[in-house]
């Protein structure tokens, strides 16, 4: 945390300033009360409508989500293209919805859908990694995720608990890419289970534990001295030992806990691992985690696209309902940015299979609350969702979005390790204002 | 379980004690024989004499490089660091006390080489092996049926050695029934995402990413979409499903219907001049047809659960450009002709099945990337790091740090027949694999020197293998019987059902006919519930469309146990065959005894192994090493550092007979670290052992600590 300091531009220590005069401590959840956004965001950001989320709920639908079984449905196209499954009407006048997403259409009201999305990559593992970073996939460097940059210039609201957390993701996940170990995301397994082995063992004292503690570092006083200098892997478990110590000692462990939710919460969400991990997001999110990821995995759907819509979309459509409803009777709705993001569309044409093949000419993205425009569709594919015909956007320009919805200069360049620019919004991203009100 | 015969519990307490005995009294040194390490494959081991005469070109190789580089080669590693190195790094797990103590108390000058060769044909380098293989391959055995035979077929290429070049042409050739021919697996991985597979092949087996070209020409790698397509064209005539099921399915209908006295003519209607009879004939041939039909619908359920397990030759299929090809070179919908990547190799000779000529193509060792690929692969899992990085992506830009090495690499695999564990046995026996290693890393992207190996951590495998060592000994030679059996019950199934004669399924299909009903009946109120919700969301009554969304949810649910129920049925009719309904193929008995190697994959997210970076085996490569909040939990307060370290653990155990807390120190060093304390760790150490809880404490300490987690 100690350079933390050093790169804190001047907005951040204004607004490290105020809340020092205000004389109080910032830990734990009370923290939220004194924060407004992310970084005391700047006027022009905030007069285009910026600025307003606090947090990120991003959700991640890995293998490449249909964008014509989902939010750009083609109703008029021929059956080989919608393959005879109808287009539904929302609460949102003129904009429609597949009929897989019957309760999304009644929250389209709330929406801002992405019909214009494209990439250039159509193959998964570089597709997902464009998505999430914006930059292409290099050997000799990893890019941050959009979690990264936010975990980086948002200033901690939870001092004890992570700023960036990932649930049941990818291994090929890029988290906090070159950036530092501290950084990168505490990566959830199985949400059911939340953080595992995150209090002392039966029958072992503070005291013993303590003595631990001290014990490992003297063993390994050699070790570091002669490696920790040239390697990050190295480091990285220095600091990864410490943030374990202070998670362990957080006021806040029981945000991970999903017993302490009604089973009338759970119910709301679903029994899937999906929708258990949007339950957490949201627990963690009140506590002032700036950005949580979840994954849900399982979109490929080479053959047979429809009996795997069936299965797999309600589960997407409820959880996602429910993050909307559940948020907005929190009143968190309006701070917490709900992002939906996959890697490609897929073929419009069906195939003899039934199926759909990768797509990376048309897809769609979601955004919802944080202060981006509800009921609204922004881009437009042609009658067959081949071509984007207004409107491209892309991944660098998504992921500025992002940043622009939470006041963070998604402009502003960091330099690796290795002494390369780098930015959130890469070269050539650029916000889609038009999404914020 | 029987314990391995070099593991610390053939020792009665007794016994041990007289070891530690001679270990403290006399600082003589026991030979290897007299603790029984010997290798029993001693007699298989070549003289390794002329095995370092090759390893040293490769040496000699860098270090002309390093000279001209101003550089030297770094110093050559102690003995302990030796030891821990190779056993990691060859068999993938810690040493056990008494194979530290017999290494680090040897005098034969010889014993480094006699060490590696030991472990190279131990059954612990087959389990390091196979991990190697299944990342690279993305193997998946808790999917589906076929992933547990591949699962089994690459666990005996392994351990055959079965050549590298016959290995890949296996999997690329493959066809016929994953029960019949498991290596079909590679195919069965990706079933139907044939140009996934495809550019996954050129990756895995070329080190080329193609994967760009799939949907446009690649401007980076000069490499266009009808080059592609052209390579892909190869796997075309794929299709995914059961020929003999069909046919075993068509003599049962014809046998059912003759049963049902329903026949076709055998005089062809044309031949008839009675019009009254040519309609009559007609009609009956229909009926007939309906009928059959009919049956087989009815039959083929019986075959669902491994239908799709099969890999046919289709010749009249193709691939076509798709449908937004844009390029000059051909129009959308072309029929694309199989041609291969690179240039032209003219010894490489043709046949007309596709499927092996993409398979001799690939393995041909005049194919300029195939051995180029494995020769680096094998560098990097040797000394952690490529002579090109990254080992999938090469280009015309590649920079290798030691052209020389790796074509001596390349030279040895080609002579040997693509020999994996002597080319390995050669890079093990090299100079370099026991250089210091550097105290600065490899920037990402960039070449390495290799004055030396690199620092790792230890892999998840290796890692989770040290500690079930620690505990348990050596479980090397332990076997996942319980995954073997449920194989073994498959097979048997396939084999019952593909040959099964027409009353037996006969009488199959009427066991299963009342489950096929309700399945039936399901099915249709299924749609109805469809239909009904779509009327309730016209309507906007969302609350009605919900509750039948919701029943509609439920009634697939019982669908599936339905579906589920008839493989039970079929189970029970096959001679010798427990239940193939048993297919949570995560719940093993002895789980805590098996090596990582023998556990089904991938684990769930938050098990150990993925905790730790084990591949999650969807891309290639998958597992890291980087470190998580959630690692250093486990490493804390987590359940496995608890058993290592409670009264009953093996360390603890051990230390019991030593007389004074030097000796515990001692064993505990040997225990945990495979060397001696220093004398500065023996002044800062050695005042915690006799009490019981601090000694726990240190343990813990160094099961945590840096020194165990990364490999020098």
């Amino acid at each position: 945390m100690s350079n933390k300091l050093s790169e804190l531009n001047r907005r951040d220590f204004l607004a490290n300033t105020a809340r020092t005069c205000l004389g109080v401590t910032l830990g734990g959840s009370m923290a939220q009360l004194f924060t407004s956004s992310a970084i005391a965001a700047d006027p022009t950001t905030l007069a285009s409508g910026g600025g307003k989320a606090k947090n990120v709920i991003y959700l991640y639908m890995s293998g490449g989500m249909t964008h014509l079984d989902t939010f750009d449905p083609k109703p008029q196209a021929s059956a080989e293209i919608h393959g005879n499954k109808k287009a539904i009407s929302t609460k949102a006048d003129g904009i429609q919805l597949s009929q897989f997403l019957p309760n999304l259409a009644r929250h389209a009201d709330k929406l801002s859908i992405i019909r214009s999305m494209n990439t250039t990559q159509g193959a998964h593992g570089p597709g997902r990694y464009f998505m999430r970073t914006g930059y292409t996939q290099r050997a000799s460097i990893t890019h941050p995720t959009a979690g990264g940059w936010v975990n980086k210039f948002a200033t901690p609201i939870n001092k004890t608990l992570p700023g960036y957390i990932t649930i049941n993701c990818s291994n090929d996940h890029p988290g906090a890419g070159f950036m530092e170990p501290n950084l990168h995301p505490l990566p959830i397994g199985d949400p059911n289970s939340g953080l595992q082995n995150s209090k002392l063992p039966k029958g072992v004292t503070e005291n013993e534990f303590h003595q631990q503690l001290n014990l490992r570092q003297q063993l390994d006083h050699d070790f570091d001295e002669k490696f920790a200098k040239g390697h990050k892997d190295v480091r990285a478990y220095t600091e990864m030992y410490n943030s374990a110590v202070k998670l362990m000692r957080s006021e806040d462990l029981a945000a991970f806990d999903l017993s302490k939710e009604s089973p009338a919460a759970h119910k709301l969400y679903g029994s899937h691992k999906f929708s258990k991990g949007c339950l957490l997001a949201r627990r963690l999110v009140e506590k002032g985690v700036r950005f949580v990821e979840v994954e849900l995995g399982g979109f490929d759907w080479h053959d047979d696209n429809m009996g795997q819509a069936t299965e797999k979309l309600p589960i997407l459509d409820q959880a996602f309902s429910a993050l909307i409803e559940d948020l907005s009777v929190k009143g968190l709705l309006d701070s917490t940015l709900i992002v939906l993001a996959t890697e490609f569309g897929r073929t419009p044409k069906l195939t003899p299979q039934g199926g759909r093949n990768h797509f990376p000419k048309a897809f769609s993205c979601v955004m919802a609350g944080g202060g981006v425009k509800g009921g609204y569709v922004h881009g437009e594919t042609d009658a067959t969702g081949s071509n984007v015909v207004k409107d491209k956007v892309s991944a660098p320009d998504f992921n500025a979005s992002i940043g622009h919805a939470l006041g963070i200069p998604y402009d502003e360049i960091v330099y690796s390790a290795s002494k390369r620019p780098f930015k959130m919004a890469t070269r050539e991203g650029k916000p889609i204002t038009e999404l914020f009100t | 379980m029987k314990a391995p015969s070099d593991s610390l519990f053939q020792f009665t307490r007794s016994s041990l004690a007289a070891l530690i005995g001679i270990f403290i009294t006399s600082a003589q040194a026991i030979s290897a024989q007299q603790i029984g390490t010997e290798s029993k494959n001693s007699n298989e081991i070549r003289d390794f004499t002329t095995i370092r005469n090759t390893s040293s070109l490769i040496d000699q190789a860098i270090a002309k490089d390093l000279a001209t580089q101003k550089l030297k080669p770094f110093s050559i590693i102690d003995d302990a660091t030796f030891l821990r190195r190779s056993y990691v790094g060859i068999i993938g797990r810690i040493p056990t006390f008494l194979e530290s103590y017999s290494f680090l108390h040897s005098n034969d000058t010889e014993k480094r080489s006699k060490l590696i060769d030991k472990l190279v044909y131990s059954p612990g380098y087959n389990s390091k092996t196979f991990n190697f293989w299944a990342d690279m391959l993305r193997l998946k055995s808790t999917h589906e049926e076929y992933g547990l035979g591949w699962h089994f077929w690459l666990r005996d290429s392994v351990s055959q050695n079965k050549p590298y070049d016959t290995m890949v042409y296996e999997m690329l050739s493959a066809r016929g029934h994953a029960a019949q021919n498991p290596a079909t697996g590679y195919y069965l991985r990706d079933r139907n995402m044939l140009l996934d597979n495809i550019s996954n092949s050129a990756k895995v087996f070329l080190g080329t990413q193609i994967g760009c070209a799939q949907c446009h020409d690649d401007p980076y790698e000069d490499r266009t979409q009808k080059e592609y397509y052209e390579l892909a064209a190869f796997g075309a005539n794929i299709e995914y499903k059961s020929n003999s099921a069909f046919k075993r399915i068509r003599e049962a209908s014809t046998v059912f219907a003759h049963q049902n006295g329903i026949k076709k003519t055998a005089v062809p209607t044309n031949k008839v001049k009675d019009k009254k009879e040519q309609k009559r004939i007609k009609g009956q041939n229909k009926k007939f047809d309906q009928f059959l039909k009919k049956a087989h619908r009815d039959f083929s359920s019986v075959f669902q659960n491994f239908n799709k397990n099969e890999i046919v030759y289709n010749n009249t299929k193709a691939l076509k450009l798709p449908n937004d090809y844009q390029y000059n070179d051909g129009n959308p919908g072309d029929v694309v002709e199989a041609n291969p990547l690179f240039k032209s190799i003219p010894s490489l000779e043709q046949g007309p099945d596709k499927l092996e000529n993409f398979a001799k193509w690939m393995t041909h060792p005049d194919n300029p990337q195939f051995t180029k690929n494995i020769a680096n692969r094998l560098w990097r899992h040797v000394f952690g790091y490529g002579l090109a990085e990254p080992v999938d992506n090469w280009t015309d830009r590649t920079k290798v740090a030691h052209p020389e090495a790796l074509a001596i690499v390349e030279k040895i695999l080609r002579k040997n027949g693509y020999n994996i564990r002597e080319t390995l046995r050669i890079l093990y026996h090299t100079d370099l694999y026991q250089q210091s290693i550097s105290t600065n890393e490899v920037p990402a992207g960039s070449i390495h020197a290799f004055q030396g190996p690199v620092l790792r951590r230890l892999s998840a495998e290796e890692l989770h293998d040290s500690y079930l060592t620690l505990e348990k000994g050596n479980v090397d030679n332990n076997e996942n019987n319980k995954l073997r059996q449920q194989w073994t019950t498959y097979k048997k199934t396939i084999d019952y059902l593909i040959n099964i004669k027409p009353q037996s399924l006969i009488e199959l299909d009427n066991l299963t006919d009342l489950n096929e009903v309700t399945i039936k009946e399901l099915q249709a109120k299924t749609r109805a519930l469809q239909l009904e919700k779509d009327k309730a969301l016209k309507t906007g009554d969302s609350e009605k469309a919900k509750q039948a969304h919701n029943q509609r949810i439920s009634t697939f649910k019982k669908i599936k146990e339905l579906k589920k129920k008839s493989s039970e049925i079929i189970a029970k009719r096959i001679p010798a065959s427990s239940s193939i309904a048993k297919r949570n193929t995560q719940r093993v008995k002895n789980n805590g005894q098996l090596r990582a190697s023998e556990l089904p994959a991938p684990r769930n997210g938050d098990a150990f192994l993925r905790m730790f970076g084990a591949s999650d085996r969807q891309t290639s490569n998958a597992a890291h090493t980087d470190s998580s909040i959630p690692q250093t939990l486990t490493l804390l307060n987590g359940k496995q550092i608890q058993q290592l370290t409670d009264n009953k653990g093996v360390i603890l155990e051990l230390m019991r007979d030593a007389k004074t807390p030097r000796d515990q120190l001692n064993i505990l060093f040997i225990g945990i670290y495979s060397r001696y304390p220093t004398a500065e760790e023996h002044a800062k150490f050695q005042s915690l052992v006799s009490d019981k809880k601090k000694l726990r404490v240190l343990a813990k300490a160094m099961l945590n600590s840096k020194n165990f987690l990364f490999l020098q």
